[in-house]
C-alpha cells in the first residue's frame, strides 16, 4: 500500500470524480443553520476541514433517518421489492472516532442476518478519513483507545502535513481508486507518514480536557447497576433523545407501514431511541424500562458493557457529541468517572 | 455483484383453516410458503405481517411438514385485522427466528411444561413435537394455568393429550367458579413435593432432577412464582428454560428493541435458561 | 452581582428549608456553559446550586413529571422550592391554569435576573476550529479559556440571548413565591447593555406560498426526534401523545421524514400548544439540528395574541383560549 504527498490544490483531484450527477460527495460543511455537519457538496470550496469535529455524524448517509425496507405494490399486492439508493458516494473528512464508529456499524449490521439496506449503501461508499487536529471540549477518544492521528478503518486516510496532505492507501478499494487518479503524485515514505501521525496524535491529545483510564473497569460496569450515582443524571434528563440521534454508533430503529392506498405503500424504518419511554413497551403493557433511570443506565451500559460482552469492543468512540448536544449537561465522561469511583478504581 | 437478500421481505402464506379458541385467541393454519428455511423448531417465532398494519412476532404452535399453526391473541390493530381474515386469505410471514426450546439437548429427558395463560401457545409446539418423536424422550408433563374457564384454549387437543402414553396433563384456573370442579389456584400448586400422584415426574419419576427439563412460558408474575417454587425444591436453574415476551420489531437483532443486557431476545432467545436470565439486568 | 445572586439564593434556601422540603434547582455540569437540573433533598447539598447567566433551562418542564410520575406531590411532606427566572414563572402559572400542577406545595424562588447566555452566540465568537475549556462571568465580560489554553474575553452584550434583550422585567405571580435580590432596583434598571435585534425570522408580510416555502426550507433539517415536544412545558399529553402512534393505527402522521410531514408535525404540535405556549424558547435551544423553532412558533404565537387577545402565563385561572369562547369576541 502506497502513501502519497499532495498539495492542497491537488486535493481537488481526489474529490472531483465524485462531483457528478450519478455520484455524491459528502463532506463537512457549514449548513444553513450555522452548524458544521456532513452535507452533500456541490462545490469543493464548501468543504470545511479546519474546524472542531462536526456536531452531526455522517451516519445518515449509511443509515438514513428513515428508509423504506419493503414496498407494497397495488398491481402485485404480494410482490415485494426494495428500493435503495444505488448512487456511489464518497464520505470525506471522517476523523478516527467516526471511522471507528463506522467499523462498529459495519460489523453490527452485517452480523448474523445481514441488513441489506445498510450493506448495499456501504458497498457503494468510499471512505476517506482525515487525522484530527481540532477536537471539541467534549472529545474523549483517547479514553476509548482511539488515537486522533491515525486509523485503519478507512479506504484512504489523509494526514495534514504543513501545507500538504499525506494520502495513505488502506484498502484495496482505496488503492484501486487512487490508481485511477494519482497521476503525477509524489510518493512519501512510511516513516514520514508515521512521524506525522504521531505528531498529530500527541498535539491533539494534549488539547483534550481529560483522559480517563477505563482499563480497570472494562467488563465490570454491570456491577454499577444498583449504585446511586445514576440518579443525579437521570433526574435531569428530559428524554429528548438528542444524544442517541447524534451518536455515530446508535442504530436503533422503529418499523411501521405507510400506505398511500389500500394496497400500495411501504414498510419503512425510522430512527428510534432507547431513551424514549415506549421503547420497551410490550404488547401486554408491561414496560421493563419505565423509568428514566433505567433507560439512561441502559444506554450507558449498552455502549460500555454489553457490546464489550458480546463483541469484545466498546461501542463508544469518544466523539463527545452526546455531551455537546445535551441541553441539560449530562456528561458521559462524568458518568464514567462516577462509575470508576463506585467500583473503587 | 451479488444481490443482497432483503431480510425484511416477507413471503405470503395462505390460510387453510381457522378456529376460535377462546374469546380473544384465534388459530390459523397456514401453508408454509416457498423459501422458508427449515427445520422449524418449537419455541421459534415468525414475524407475521399485513401491508398497512405492520408486523407482530408470533410463536409457532404446531409444526407440520407443509403447514404451521399460529394462535393469535387479539391485542392491537394488527392482530385485530388478522382476526378478520378467513380461509384463502394471505398473511405475510418471515422467519423462523429465535433459538427455540433446547429440544435436541433434551433427548432422553422428561419434559415438564409450565404454561400460564397464553403461554400454552408456544408450548403446544413442544407437545406436538414430543408426540411425533416420542422415542427420543421419556415422559411429558403439561401443567396449564388459565385465568378462568372461559380462557382455556386447545380444549379438543387437551382431551387427546390426556390419553397419550407417558403423558400427564394438569389444569387449573386462577379462582373458583360455579360449575368448575377442577383445580383452582396458580399452576405452581403442581410443584408440590408432597404430591401423591405416582406418574408425576418431578417428585416420583425423577427425584434427583437429573433427567428433567422444565420449560416455562407465562406472564411476568407467573414466572416469578414459578421461580420461587422451583428454587424452593432446589431444581437446577440450568435445566429451566423460559420463553421471554418482548417488544420486537425487526426480529433479526438490528432494531435494538429487544436488547436485554448483552443478549437480543430475537436472536439469542426468546428461550433462555434461568441461569442466563439471572445474569441479565434486573429489569428482566 | 451574578455570584452574589447565587449566594443570596443559597442563603435564603438554607434559612427556610425544612426536613421534608425538596429543592428543584441547577448545579454545574462538566460541560462549560451548561447547568444540570438537580433535585436536592438535604441542606448540605444546597451549596451545589448555580444560578445566573448560564441559567438557560426552564425548570417548569420537570414539574409535571414530578407531579405525575416520579414523585406524586401528595407524598411530599414538605414544600417544593423551584428556582425560577422571572420569565420562567409564566410557564409555572400557565401549568397551574392548565391544571397540570397543584400550587399548594409549591414555592417559587424568583431572582433578579440580568439575562442569560446564548451559547450558540458564544460559539460563534470563538471560531469554528476552537472550543471552550472553561467559562466564567465577570461583571459585563465573559471570560473564556480555550482548549489550547489561550484566554478570550467577550462582552456580555454580544452573547446575551435575544429573548432577554426584549425583556420588560415584568412577571405576575399570585402563587406563593419569594424574590431574591432587590426587586425595585431590578425593575427600575432598564436593560441597556445591548441593542435589540430584529429577531423575527418569518416576516409578517410573508403569506401563502412564500410562507409555505420558507417553512419548508427551515424545517427540512428536522429529524423528527421529538425533543422540542419533550422539553415543552405546554405539551402535557405525555404517554398519550398522538405523534407516538403511527398513522397505521390512530395517528395523524407517519414517522417518515419528508418536508411535508415535517411541516405538519410542527404545525399540529404548535396549534395544540399555542394557548399554553409562554415563548420560553426551550424548543429552540434544545433542537439538535439548530432549527430556530422559537422564532418560527413566535409568528403564530403573535397571530394568536392579536386575534384572540390572549397571553399565556399571565394568570393562573384563565379560560383556555382555544377551548372556550365568549359570546361576543371583539377581535375575531
Amino acid at each position: 500500500m502506497k502513501t502519497y504527498q499532495i498539495s492542497k490544490s491537488q486535493l481537488k483531484q481526489l474529490l472531483e470524480p465524485y462531483l457528478t450527477a450519478e455520484t455524491q460527495l459528502i463532506a463537512p460543511s457549514l449548513n444553513p443553520l450555522g452548524l458544521i455537519s456532513f452535507n452533500k457538496i456541490q462545490n469543493i470550496n464548501e468543504i470545511a476541514l479546519n474546524t472542531s469535529i462536526p456536531l452531526k455524524p455522517s451516519k445518515s448517509y449509511l443509515f438514513p433517518e428513515s428508509s423504506s425496507l419493503v414496498q407494497f405494490d397495488e398491481k402485485n399486492p404480494h410482490l415485494l421489492e426494495s428500493d435503495i439508493s444505488q448512487k456511489k458516494q464518497m464520505l470525506f473528512g471522517l476523523r478516527p472516532c467516526d471511522l471507528a464508529a463506522i467499523a462498529y456499524m459495519d460489523s453490527f449490521f452485517s452480523s448474523n442476518i445481514s441488513d441489506h439496506d445498510y450493506v448495499q449503501r456501504r458497498n457503494n461508499t468510499l471512505i476517506l478519513g482525515v487525522a484530527c487536529e481540532y477536537p471539541s471540549n467534549a472529545c474523549f477518544c483517547t479514553s476509548m483507545g482511539i488515537q486522533p492521528g491515525t486509523s485503519i478503518h478507512a479506504d484512504i486516510f489523509l494526514v495534514p502535513s504543513g501545507e500538504d496532505f499525506l494520502v495513505e492507501e488502506l484498502s484495496e478499494k482505496g488503492q484501486e481508486y487512487l490508481a485511477s487518479i494519482s497521476k503525477g503524485w509524489k510518493e512519501a515514505s512510511n516513516e514520514t507518514l508515521a512521524t506525522q501521525k504521531n505528531e498529530i496524535t500527541e498535539k491533539t491529545s494534549s488539547k483534550l480536557i481529560e483522559k480517563i483510564d477505563l482499563s480497570k473497569i472494562r467488563g465490570r460496569l454491570s456491577e454499577t447497576y444498583n449504585k446511586d450515582f445514576w440518579n443525579k443524571y437521570s433526574e435531569a434528563c428530559i428524554v429528548c433523545g438528542a444524544c442517541t440521534f447524534d451518536c455515530p454508533t446508535c442504530s436503533c430503529f422503529d418499523m411501521n407501514d405507510s400506505m398511500i392506498s389500500s394496497s400500495k405503500g411501504c414498510r419503512y424504518r425510522s430512527w428510534d431511541s432507547c431513551s424514549f419511554a415506549d421503547f420497551t413497551l410490550h404488547a401486554s403493557s408491561h414496560n421493563p424500562r419505565s423509568s428514566k433511570l433505567h433507560r439512561l443506565r441502559q444506554r450507558i451500559l449498552h455502549k460500555f458493557q454489553y457490546t464489550v460482552e458480546k463483541m469484545d469492543q466498546w461501542s463508544c468512540t469518544g466523539c463527545g457529541r452526546c455531551i455537546r448536544v445535551c441541553p441539560v449537561g449530562i456528561n458521559t465522561r462524568s458518568i464514567l468517572k462516577d462509575a470508576k469511583e463506585a467500583l473503587g478504581e | 455483484m451479488n444481490k443482497i437478500v432483503n431480510p425484511y421481505q416477507p413471503s405470503y402464506a395462505e390460510i387453510i383453516q381457522t378456529k376460535q379458541e377462546n374469546s380473544s385467541i384465534k388459530s390459523f393454519l397456514l401453508e408454509i410458503p416457498e423459501g422458508i428455511q427449515k427445520p422449524i423448531m418449537p419455541g421459534q417465532f415468525f414475524q407475521l405481517s399485513l401491508p398497512g398494519y405492520g408486523e407482530a412476532p408470533i410463536s409457532v404452535s404446531e409444526i407440520n411438514d407443509k403447514t404451521l399453526l399460529f394462535c393469535i391473541a387479539n391485542m392491537g390493530s394488527f392482530t385485530n385485522k388478522v382476526h378478520s381474515l378467513g380461509v384463502g386469505d394471505k398473511i405475510g410471514l418471515r422467519g423462523p427466528y429465535g433459538n427455540g426450546f433446547p429440544i435436541s439437548a433434551s433427548s432422553n429427558s422428561n419434559l415438564v411444561l409450565l404454561a400460564g395463560g397464553i403461554g400454552l401457545v408456544p408450548l403446544r409446539s413442544v407437545v406436538s413435537y414430543f408426540f411425533h418423536h416420542q422415542e427420543n424422550f421419556k415422559n411429558l408433563e403439561i401443567l396449564y394455568g388459565a385465568k378462568s374457564s372461559n380462557d382455556i384454549i386447545y380444549r379438543d387437543d387437551v382431551k387427546q393429550w390426556r390419553h397419550k402414553p407417558n403423558t400427564i396433563f394438569k389444569l387449573t384456573i386462577d379462582k373458583p367458579e360455579k360449575d368448575w370442579n377442577g383445580n383452582t389456584g396458580f399452576v405452581t400448586q403442581f410443584l408440590n413435593p408432597q404430591s401423591s400422584d405416582p406418574s408425576e415426574v418431578l417428585f416420583h419419576l425423577d427425584k434427583d432432577f437429573s433427567q428433567t427439563k422444565v420449560f416455562v412460558v407465562g406472564p411476568p408474575m407467573m414466572l416469578n412464582s414459578v421461580y420461587q417454587a422451583l428454587t424452593n425444591i432446589n431444581f437446577p436453574p440450568e435445566h429451566v428454560f423460559v420463553s421471554l415476551e418482548n417488544r420486537m420489531k425487526c426480529g433479526i437483532g438490528k432494531c435494538g428493541h429487544c436488547n436485554a443486557g448483552s443478549q437480543y431476545v430475537c436472536l439469542d432467545g426468546p428461550v433462555f435458561s434461568w441461569k442466563t436470565l439471572q445474569s441479565m439486568p434486573n429489569e428482566y | 452581582m451574578i455570584n452574589e445572586i447565587r449566594d443570596a439564593i443559597i442563603q435564603y434556601l438554607k434559612s427556610v428549608m425544612k426536613e421534608n422540603d425538596v429543592v428543584l434547582a441547577l448545579r454545574s455540569s462538566s460541560t462549560p456553559g451548561i447547568l444540570t437540573p438537580c433535585i436536592l433533598r438535604n441542606k448540605a447539598d444546597l451549596d451545589q446550586i448555580e444560578a445566573g447567566f448560564f441559567h438557560l433551562n426552564n425548570l417548569a418542564v420537570y414539574l409535571s413529571e414530578f407531579f405525575q410520575k416520579e414523585n406524586r406531590l401528595s407524598t411530599l411532606q414538605g414544600y417544593l422550592y423551584v428556582l425560577c427566572k422571572p420569565c420562567d414563572t409564566k410557564a409555572v402559572t400557565q401549568m397551574i391554569s392548565d391544571q397540570q400542577i397543584n400550587p399548594n406545595k409549591l414555592k417559587l424562588v424568583v431572582y433578579a435576573c440580568e439575562g442569560m447566555a446564548d451559547m450558540k452566540k458564544v460559539k460563534n465568537e470563538i471560531g469554528l476550529d476552537k472550543d471552550i475549556k472553561a467559562i466564567d462571568l465577570h461583571l459585563t465580560e465573559l471570560s473564556l479559556t480555550l482548549l489550547d489554553g489561550s484566554p478570550l474575553s467577550i462582552p456580555v452584550s454580544k452573547v446575551i440571548s435575544s429573548k432577554c434583550l426584549e425583556c420588560n422585567k415584568e412577571y405576575h405571580l399570585t402563587m406563593s413565591h419569594v424574590f431574591v435580590g432587590d426587586e425595585k432596583k431590578w425593575k427600575s434598571h432598564p436593560y441597556s447593555i445591548a441593542t435589540a435585534e430584529n429577531k423575527v425570522l418569518l416576516q409578517d408580510q410573508k403569506k401563502g406560498k412564500d410562507l409555505f416555502d420558507q417553512l419548508k426550507a427551515e424545517l427540512s433539517a428536522c429529524i423528527r426526534c421529538n425533543a422540542c415536544r419533550n422539553v415543552c412545558h405546554a405539551c402535557f399529553c405525555s404517554d398519550r401523545c398522538i405523534f407516538d402512534k403511527p398513522k397505521m393505527t390512530v395517528g395523524f402522521l407517519d414517522k417518515e421524514i419528508s418536508p411535508i410531514d415535517n411541516i405538519l408535525f410542527h404545525m399540529i404540535r404548535f396549534y395544540h400548544v399555542a394557548p399554553n405556549c409562554t415563548a420560553c424558547g426551550e424548543c429552540e435551544r434544545i433542537c439538535p439540528q439548530g432549527i430556530p423553532l422559537s422564532h418560527l412558533y413566535e409568528y403564530f404565537h403573535r397571530l394568536m395574541q392579536e386575534s384572540l387577545d390572549f397571553s399565556a402565563g399571565s394568570s393562573d385561572s384563565m379560560r383556555q383560549a382555544m377551548l372556550s369562547y365568549r359570546l361576543g369576541e371583539d377581535l375575531v
